[in-house]
């Protein structure tokens, strides 16, 4: 029957005792019975590096899975300002890179040292929610944005553009030949606008 | 059109006027200039009239199912004739300001 320890022996140091190895299997700093097997057997541990085996926070994968997140949220408000970053998304791919970094190495260190870390579960669900972030946005600016018609139909080089009048924003009505009669030239920008 | 509304000072040094035509009604537009900060025209074509002359309809574009325009920049002379064309092929690829003003200065 395993015994339970309360306090820390007088003598700090030296070799693992059952009751320290009790601790270092305890979770959240409850102690919980059972057999237990010393997952560091290479290693004299002192009393004070037992209680600081309590299973940590898993902080690089939660810190990885946010930069994914902030890399996803932040390109249609922020980088798709800029052309620099909008037409290749290169800031928000590096921003990829760098999460899937943190996570991974949250992940690998839960895996490889589980007496230290926590997070070999919610690990890996957040490295499979971020590759799905990651997949949905790599669709989207390849896939989705290219989703209109061709070219083809549009009015070329040389061919007279046709006369228009249309109402501005202050209801106001905008021929085409009264801003030609004005102006030198004219750029027409077609968007998509906003419904 | 923010990168235009950058630089509009540039075309109108040129005596170019830049206009943007969608399907928004003029209120919408309203909202768009105080949001935004477009001080260049934002024309409405909720028919899509002009839009369908120049060939740059995108039926049933919008989430609703309505035709919209698809993104296009044109340029036209003081003839109004066409003088510059950019379709983009992506939504999020729009004209740069700066190659309408290349081909402006090599007219």
């Amino acid at each position: 029957m395993a015994r339970v320890v309360t306090s820390a022996p007088a003598a700090a140091g030296g070799k693992l005792t059952r009751d320290r190895e009790i601790l270092l299997h305890s979770r959240r700093g409850k102690l919980a019975a059972g057999p237990f097997e010393n997952p560091r057997p290479d290693t004299n541990y002192t009393w004070d590096e037992v209680r600081g085996l309590k299973r940590r926070r898993n902080i690089l994968s939660w810190a990885g899975f946010a930069v994914v997140l902030v890399a996803f949220a932040s390109y249609v408000p922020f980088f798709a300002l800029f052309p620099a970053t909008r037409d290749i998304p290169w800031a928000t791919y590096s921003l990829f890179l760098i999460g899937g970094a943190l996570l991974a190495a949250g992940v690998r260190r839960a895996f490889r040292d589980p007496g230290r870390y926590r997070g070999k579960i919610s690990g890996s669900i957040l490295a499979v929610l971020s590759a799905v972030v990651v997949a949905f946005f790599i669709l989207g600016v390849t896939y989705f944005s290219k989703q209109i018609p061709s070219g083809g139909s549009a009015l070329r080089v040389g061919q007279k553009a046709p006369a228009f009048v249309l109402t501005d924003s202050a209801g106001k009505q905008v021929s085409s030949a009264g801003l030609l009669k004005n102006h030198r030239g004219l750029v027409l920008i077609f968007y998509r606008g906003y419904w | 059109m923010r990168g235009f509304e950058q630089h509009l000072k540039e075309f109108h040094q040129r005596g170019f006027e830049v206009v943007a035509i969608s399907v928004d009604s003029p209120a919408e537009s309203q909202k768009l200039c105080h949001s935004r900060g477009y001080t260049f025209p934002l024309l409405s074509d909720p028919d899509t009239g002009t839009i369908r002359q120049y060939g740059v309809l995108h039926p049933k574009g919008a989430p609703s199912g309505n035709d919209i325009a698809r993104p296009a920049e044109f340029l036209l002379d003081a003839g109004g004739t066409i003088r510059w064309v950019n379709l983009t092929d992506d939504i999020r690829v729009r004209a740069r300001p700066e190659s309408v003003l290349t081909a402006i200065d090599r007219l």
